[in-house]
């Protein structure tokens, strides 16, 4: 299973996903790379059969990945990556 | 300024081409301005199917000499960021006549790469899930509208619902016939809770906009304000602003009047709640009561909103959807609208709205036009 990566600014702490060039909340250069573990779908569609859902991965990071049918709007979803694509799977 | 649009198309002949179709819309607008090949020595460009060809190759094709060129790649901002350049280098001198073209034809399969491939964040993260364009971010962000203001789908349809009433009386949109509730309410789904007429048809088609030297021989249109907004959040934010009401005071200010003086307003339409949120954001809801602004002021006063049937009826030409709104305006201002002629049409609001950069629209602009006439 691959990892999805966010990426922590070493200058403020705080993550951004996609990975930016420079830091948007104080201009840091230097990111690391972390597991994005946890988040919650915050709203969820479908379109074409791909459910999308929204999700919010502690106070800094939104990002939309391909969720598992099952998810629902507020449900706890693990992250995972897949060719680049967020993958949320129901927890 | 002068305006001119080609018929838009939602199947074009065959052997239509993107630079066939800026090139109608050139000779059309010339010929409404009635002015001369030889007299423009500017040209700005916005279109995504003109690749590999740049505003220099459309130039040479359309056998103008040149001393301003430029293109503009922001989407549904294009036209007005465009405009914006042009009136600058009329004002400073640089050219005299400036024709403004946007427009795309897409061939079978163009439109899928455009919508997999718009920016890196889109062919990295959005594409391989695959979210299919952008009606799923839209999907989602209606949802976070609909929570915030307490609105349901019904609210969403006075907007098709009013602008095809409006479409009706323009021969150049594409989709013409009623449109009621019932029908919004039963159409197809696209992305829960968006239908089928939340979202823009696809359509072949050109929109031009001559800016020239004040004309004082007839009656014309001139920018009061013109305001951008670029990146506004860092898409950090909801998506449920998208920067005018950043600039909104700045603004109104400079046009020298206010929403309750507008004559009419076209609001870039890519989806009802981004109309909705743009109104909001430049003062037009009062009390920031979307609900009741729909009601009363679409449903019953059928204020002149998007005149044309928008994007929505009339369809999206890819990067002419910046464009027509303008094109809409500075037709009613000069009494052009024919059947759909907002009586008296003084002053006009134009905005755009676009680039989904990763969760929503990165770009906002608007304008104040008035009739100098």
């Amino acid at each position: 299973m691959s990892v999805l990566s966010l990426w922590r600014c070493e200058s403020c702490g705080r993550r951004s996903f996609p990975r930016r060039e420079l830091c948007p909340y104080c201009g840091g250069r230097a990111f690391a790379a972390e597991r994005a573990g946890q988040g919650v779908a915050t709203q969820v569609t479908s379109h074409r059969d791909v459910c999308i859902a929204c999700v919010r991965v502690g106070d800094d990071v939104t990002l939309l990945a391909r969720a598992d049918p099952a998810v629902a709007m507020g449900s706890e979803v693990m992250l995972r990556g897949d060719d680049g694509a967020p993958v949320a799977d129901i927890t | 300024m002068a305006a001119a649009e080609t018929p838009y198309s939602r199947h074009p002949p065959a052997g239509t081409t993107t630079t066939a179709l800026l090139a109608d819309a050139f000779i059309r607008v010339l010929e409404i301005a009635g002015v001369e090949r030889d007299e423009v020595d500017g040209l700005g460009v916005a279109s995504f199917t003109l690749a590999p060809d740049h505003a220099i190759d459309l130039a040479w094709r359309l056998g103008v000499r040149l001393r301003w060129a430029m293109e503009d790649t922001h989407g549904g901002v294009s036209a007005l960021n465009l405009l914006q350049h042009a009136l600058h280098a009329v004002e400073a001198g640089v050219a005299r006549n400036v024709v403004l073209l946007a427009g795309d034809h897409f061939e079978p399969g163009d439109f899928e790469h455009l919508v997999s491939h718009y920016n890196r964040a889109t062919s990295e993260h959005l594409a391989p899930i695959p979210t299919g364009g952008p009606n799923a971010q839209f999907a989602l962000l209606t949802q976070r509208h609909m929570a915030r203001h307490g609105l349901g789908r019904e609210d969403y349809a006075l907007v098709p619902v009013s602008q095809r009433a409006w479409a009706a009386r323009n021969p150049g949109a594409v989709y013409r016939e009623p449109l009621s509730m019932d029908d919004y309410l039963a159409a197809p789904v696209v992305a829960p809770p968006l239908g089928r007429y939340d979202c823009v048809p696809v359509i072949s088609g050109a929109d031009a906009i001559l800016v020239s030297r004040a004309s004082f021989t007839g009656p014309g249109v001139r920018v009061r304000a013109l305001c951008s907004s670029f990146n506004h959040d860092n898409q950090l934010g909801d998506g449920l602003t998208t920067g005018l009401g950043s600039v909104a005071a700045e603004f109104w200010d400079a046009a020298g009047f206010g929403p309750q003086d507008v004559d009419l307003a076209c609001v870039y339409d890519d989806y009802p709640a981004m109309v909705l949120i743009q109104l909001d954001e430049l003062g037009f809801v009062a009390d920031g009561d979307i609900r009741r602004f729909v009601r009363e002021r679409l449903e019953s006063d059928r204020w002149p909103l998007n005149t044309s049937g928008g994007q929505l009826s009339a369809g999206q030409a890819g990067a002419a959807g910046g464009m027509h709104g303008l094109v809409e305006a500075v037709q009613q201002l000069l009494g052009q609208a024919g059947e759909r002629q907002v009586a008296g049409a003084w002053r006009a609001v134009v905005t755009g709205y676009g680039s989904v950069v990763y969760l929503h629209g990165g770009c906002a602009a608007v304008a104040a036009l008035e009739s100098t006439g």
